[in-house]
This record gives C-alpha cells, structure tokens and sequence, in this order.
C-alpha cells in the first residue's frame, strides 16, 4: 500500500470525534440530526456519473443540443434536470482525433458533483495530483490509456469554481443507436478524461458477464 | 500558503491507486463527517473556501499520515473553534457548555427537507468588479511570483510562467480574500493555457498543455516581471 489517503482504516477516533462534533451542532440548533442521512442519501444514491452519461449521450444524439452543451453548459446540463453544489459553472471539454482532454484538482478535490458524483479515491490522492499535469501520458498509461504523440493532451486544473466534464468522442459502429444505449457506454473514467467510452463489444461482454 | 495540499509536480506519491467496486464512502464516520461539513456550510457556518483554507493548515506530517475525510474532520473542527461556533472542549466531550457569537445565534439548522433543493440549486458566485477585465482572449501573460502566507488559488508549479488567455469567465469571488473575512469582494477570471514545455521544460511530453483559472490580481502582461 503505497497511498496513504485511503479510507479503508480508519482510526476509531474519528468516529468519536464526528459524533461528538454532530452532538454538539445539534446541541446548539446548528443540525438537523435527519439531514445528514438525507445529503448522504442523495451523494450516495441520486448523483453519480449516470447523470453524465446521459448528458453525453444527448450530445453524441442531438447536434443542437452538443452545440448548446458547447456554449453554455451549465444550462445544457440543467435542461436534464442536473444542476446545483459544485456544477454551478460548468465548462464541457470535447475530445477530438487532436485533442484529449484531463480533469483533475491539483489543489484540493473538486469535481463535477450534479454529473459525476463524489470523486473516486483515486482522483483525490497525492499521486493523481501530483502527478497528472506533469506527466500525463504517463498516468494515463496506468489507466490503459495510450495518447498518441502527435495528440495534444490538455490537462485542466479546476483549481477555481468551474467544473469540467469531458466530452469522449462516439464510439464507432454505434450508428442507429439509442440515446439510452449509448449511455451504457459511457464509463465515469471516460468523462473525467482517463479513460474511453466502452466499444460496443465491451459492452456486450460486460453484459454477457453481468 | 506554500503547504502541503500543493502537489502539481511533485515525485514520491507512488503509482496510481486503483479499488474495485469502490463505494461511495468507506466508513460511516466518512459520511457523517461529509454530511456535517457540507451542511455546515449550507447553515452559513463558513464558506466553502474557509474549508478548503482549514484543510491547507493542517501540519504537512499529519496531513500525508491522514485519509482524505480526516482532512474534511480536522477543517471543520478548526474552523468551529476559530470561529467561536465550539470549543475543543465541546467537541471532544459532545456536550454544548458554551454559546455562540451573536453571528451564529441568527443562524438555523438547515431542515431535512430542504436539503434536496438547496443542493440542486445552482448558487451564485459571481461578484461587482468595479472595473472592465484588463486581458482579453489571445493575450501573452505571465503569473505572479507570489508567496503569502494566507489562501491562494495559484499553485506553485504555475507562478512565475507565461501563458495565453484562454476565455474571460467572469467576475468570480475571490477566494483569497473570502477567506482573511472579505466575502463579497470578486475578481475577473481567465482560463489560461500554459505549454506543457513553459511549465516543465524538457520534462514535457510532446503536445502537454495545462489550462488552470487565474483571477486577474494574478496575472501581469508577460513583458514585466513577475515579481515587480
């Protein structure tokens, strides 16, 4: 175990120490007890990269709505009821056979929440922060990702209020298909930039699998 | 601040860490401190950049021994007691002895059920610049060689560089002063584009570029020196 920021041990004393501070807010009529279960409840269950899929997978269907996606996204993204902390200000960065887009937050760990959800581990560790705007080929490479030299490779550090989401490029021999299908292919990797969205044969085998 | 949350560049972290079939959080005690943290800041307690600034002072050692929501535990803790919300006492014990600033007696507990809306709620965060933006798309600049002491959103591995003015995003509030008690006071943002190759020099990969947000106190025309 090379990370130290992993969440997996965590020291009992953080569980006294939480409910203790709990206490005390709702002591002092700062907390609702309830209202932590219930923003657990919608960061656990209703935000998650399934929204940003979907938001991909309109934009890879509807022209008009790419190019509203690519003017104000924010709004785009609201049109599919998405919206709120941390998607305030939305940017969407479109991969093309030139340029591969990167998202990370060198500075903390801020992300897409109405689209993507809370971030992976990953995305919040030193070695991703650290590492992705120095040398980002080679991070990818980690993921299975292999750029090609003579693509550029634009790596964005949301270190301000603006949060990014990438657009990958359509899978080919997807013509003809559904916008519900080709959310399927669309991976939260692929939408923060180190990944791909799924071809359409691994998704068949992920189904077959499944 | 120059601390230890300022990792672009830097060696030693390791190979990427990956988990199968990672949950969402880990522990309960990582959700509740979320929950907390986050509805905390939706009460009024402090903003989201006071919370970041909290989490930057925890000392270097601690921060690379703890895992991530320890670091979300700690920022609260500080900033209940700097601002006179709890004391260390309250908050180890569990029991409110104390009252709070007259500030903070205003304030209410955010309902159960207003927390979904106040979450999809895409809050403002624009402010009055009483100025037109000094750059424009296109522009040749070069970022501050500065060091305070205090919050900053301009990273070590940026300053002192020159980059290109890739689009004006607005008059955005200036996190380095909303969190030294000046909320409202806004400054022009640009995402600007920086070579891969100004950044890191030969260390570059072919075709890297980085594209981070400056406010405009950040920036200088690329002729003058960075640290004029």
């Amino acid at each position: 175990m090379t990370d130290e920021h992993h969440g997996t041990e965590p020291p009992s004393e953080a569980a006294l120490r939480i409910k203790a501070m709990e206490q005390v807010l709702i002591e002092k009529g700062l907390l609702e007890a309830g209202a932590v279960d219930t923003i657990v409840d919608i960061f656990e269950h209703q935000l998650g990269p399934k929204n940003g899929a979907r938001v991909v997978a309109r934009a890879w269907s509807d022209e008009a709505y790419h190019q509203r996606l690519m003017t104000d996204a924010t709004a785009a993204i609201l049109e599919l009821g998405y919206s709120g902390f941390d998607g305030e200000y939305m940017v969407v960065c479109e991969n093309t056979a030139e340029v591969h887009n990167v998202t990370v937050c060198t500075l903390c760990s801020c992300y897409p929440w109405p689209t993507l959800g809370l971030p992976p581990m990953w995305y919040k560790t030193a070695a991703y922060r650290s590492r992705v705007v120095i040398e980002p080929r080679e991070v990818l490479k980690e993921f299975g990702l292999t750029i090609a030299d003579d693509v550029e490779v634009r790596v964005w550090d949301s270190n301000n209020e603006l949060r990014y989401l990438v657009l990958p490029m359509r899978p080919a021999g997807t013509d003809g298909w559904s916008e519900e299908q080709l959310a399927k292919l669309v991976t939260r990797d692929s939408m923060i930039g180190t990944g791909l969205p799924l071809t359409p044969e691994q998704l068949a085998a992920q189904e077959a699998s499944a | 601040m120059n601390s230890i949350h300022d990792l672009g560049g830097m060696t030693g972290f390791g190979p990427m860490p990956f988990e199968d079939n990672e949950p969402v959080f880990h522990e309960e005690w990582e959700r509740r401190t979320f929950g907390v943290n986050i509805l905390s800041l939706m009460a009024g307690l402090y903003t989201a950049d006071e919370s970041r600034h909290a989490m930057e002072r925890i000392p270097a050692l601690r921060w690379l021994k703890s895992p991530y929501y320890e670091h979300w535990l700690d920022g609260t803790a500080t900033l209940l007691v700097e601002l006179g919300i709890a004391t260390e006492e309250e908050l180890r014990t569990g029991k409110a002895t104390e009252g709070v600033p007259d500030w903070v007696a205003k304030l209410k507990a955010v309902p159960a059920e207003a927390v979904a809306a106040i979450v999809a709620t895409n809050h403002n965060k624009h402010g009055q610049v009483d100025h037109a933006p000094l750059f424009k798309k296109g522009d040749r600049v070069r970022t501050k060689n500065i060091h305070p002491k205090t919050h900053t959103r301009l990273p070590r591995y940026i300053r002192g560089h020159v980059g290109v003015i890739h689009e004006y995003r607005g008059p955005f509030f200036y996190a380095d002063k909303r969190t030294i008690h000046d909320p409202e006071v806004a400054c022009h943002t640009y995402s600007v584009r920086f070579d891969g190759k100004e950044l890191w020099g030969e260390s570059a990969g072919p075709k890297d570029a980085v594209y981070i947000e400056m406010y405009e106190t950040y920036l200088i025309p690329e002729q003058e020196q960075a640290d004029d």
